[in-house]
C-alpha cells in the first residue's frame, strides 16, 4: 500500500539501482514502487531453474508464490509448474514471466476481495503489476533504466498525487501502465489516467503460452491455489 | 466464547499495531507490541550503534519482501554494525553509492542493506525476507 509520504526525490539519485523502496512517477511506466520492483522474486526464481537444471532428474518442480500478511495471518496465491529439463536461458524467462504474470494477477484479484479491503487498498493499485514487470526485467537484463524510466521531479509526483488522488484509488488489472498527466501541463484538455503502452525494454520477453498436450512445461493445477498460514 | 472474544481482540489490536508499525515515522522499543511482534529477532538484536534508534516495518505484499529496520541516528558507527552481520554468517556483496548489501553465500534471501542517507544523517540497517 502506497502513501503520499513514499514519494522519493529522484533528485538525490544518480540510479534505480540504490533504490530499495519507496515511490516514483515515471513518465512512461506511471507510478512505480520500487518495493516491488525489487526483482527478489525473479531472482529467487531463476536460482530454482538452475538448480532443477543441475538436478539431473528428467522433470522438476517450480513453485511460485505471490503472499501478504494481515496480523498473524499469511495468505496468497500460487502455482507449481513441472518443467522438462533441458530449457534454455530464454525458455527459463519465457516461463518465469508467465508464472510471475499468472500468479500475480491471482494476487492482486485475491487482495482485491472485499474481506480484506477494510484493511488494504493494494489489490490492483495502479501501481502494482507494472512495478512487478519492472523487476522480472532488472534482473533478467541488468542495466541502469534511469533514463529509459523519465523520471518526474518530486514537486510533479506529489501534483499527481494531490490531483488525482491516492494511487491505491485507481485500478489496473493489466500489466500495461497508467499514466497521469501532470495537471499542470496547459496543453492538456482532459485531465484523467488513461493506458499507455509498454516501452520497447520491458517487452523483450514474450510469456510462455501453455498448450494442451505440451509436455514440456504444464502447471499441475488450473487454477492458482490458495494459501494461508498462521505465523 | 471469552476464548474467542480475547482472540478477535488480539487480532484487532494486531491489525491495529500492524498500521503503527508500517508509519513512516516508525516505532520505539516504548512499543512493545511492534517491537516484539514487528521487529525481526535479527533488527532486534542489532547492536545500538547510535544513541538515538528507532524501528520501521513494511508487511510482505506480493513481490515486496518483508522489510524489518532499525534506523540508526547520526554518528552511528558502520563498523559495529559490518561486524554484527558478519557474526550472523553474513558477507558483504555489493556496494554501490550510500547502500550496501549482505548475503550468505548461495542465499539470496534473507539479505541485509544498510543504507546512508546524508541528507537526514541516518543510517538504516534492513533485513529482507520472503
Amino acid at each position: 500500500m502506497s502513501r503520499r509520504e513514499d514519494i522519493l526525490d529522484p533528485s538525490r539519485f544518480w540510479s534505480e539501482s540504490a533504490i530499495k523502496s519507496g515511490l516514483l512517477y515515471s513518465d512512461v511506466l506511471g507510478w512505480l514502487d520500487m518495493g516491488h520492483a525489487r526483482g527478489d522474486d525473479i531472482r529467487e526464481l531463476l536460482a530454482r531453474f538452475a538448480a532443477g537444471e543441475a538436478s539431473g532428474k528428467e522433470y522438476y518442480e517450480i513453485k511460485y508464490e505471490q503472499k501478504m500478511a494481515i496480523s498473524r495471518l499469511n495468505t496468497g496465491r500460487f502455482s507449481i509448474w513441472r518443467i522438462k529439463r533441458g530449457r534454455s536461458i530464454e525458455e527459463r524467462r519465457s516461463i518465469i514471466l508467465a508464472m510471475m504474470m499468472d500468479t500475480a494477477v491471482a494476487f492482486e484479484n485475491w487482495q482485491a476481495m472485499p474481506w480484506f479491503s477494510w484493511f488494504t487498498d493494494s489489490g490492483f493499485s495502479s501501481e502494482d503489476l507494472v512495478s512487478d514487470l519492472f523487476g522480472f526485467y532488472r534482473v533478467n537484463f541488468p542495466r541502469i533504466y534511469w533514463r529509459d524510466l523519465r523520471i518526474a521531479s518530486k514537486e510533479s509526483a506529489l501534483r499527481r498525487w494531490d490531483y488525482y488522488g491516492p494511487v491505491g484509488d485507481y485500478k489496473n488489472t493489466g500489466f500495461l501502465p497508467l499514466l497521469f498527466p501532470d495537471p499542470i501541463d496547459k496543453q492538456l484538455c482532459y485531465r484523467a489516467p488513461y493506458k499507455a503502452q509498454l516501452p520497447r525494454f520491458m517487452m523483450q520477453v514474450t510469456p510462455y503460452k501453455l498448450r494442451p498436450g505440451d509436455d514440456t512445461v504444464y502447471r499441475t493445477s488450473k487454477r492458482a491455489g490458495i494459501s494461508v498460514a498462521m505465523e | 466464547m471469552l476464548i474467542l472474544l480475547v482472540i478477535i481482540g488480539f487480532v484487532l489490536i494486531d491489525c491495529s499495531m500492524q498500521k503503527v508499525a508500517e508509519r513512516h515515522e516508525g516505532y520505539t522499543e516504548a512499543n512493545l507490541w511492534a517491537y516484539y511482534l514487528y521487529t525481526d529477532s535479527d533488527i532486534r538484536h542489532a547492536p545500538r550503534a547510535s544513541e538515538e534508534y528507532h524501528f520501521t516495518f513494511t508487511a510482505e505484499d506480493g513481490t515486496q519482501p518483508r522489510d524489518s529496520s532499525i534506523v540508526y541516528g547520526p554518528g552511528a558507527d558502520i563498523t559495529v554494525i559490518r561486524n554484527y552481520l558478519t557474526s550472523l554468517g553474513y558477507a558483504s556483496v555489493k556496494r554501490e553509492g550510500l547502500l550496501e548489501s549482505w548475503q550468505r553465500e548461495g542465499e539470496n534471501t534473507p539479505y541485509f542493506v544498510i543504507t546512508r542517507d546524508p541528507q537526514t544523517r541516518t543510517l538504516t540497517l534492513t533485513r529482507s525476507s520472503f
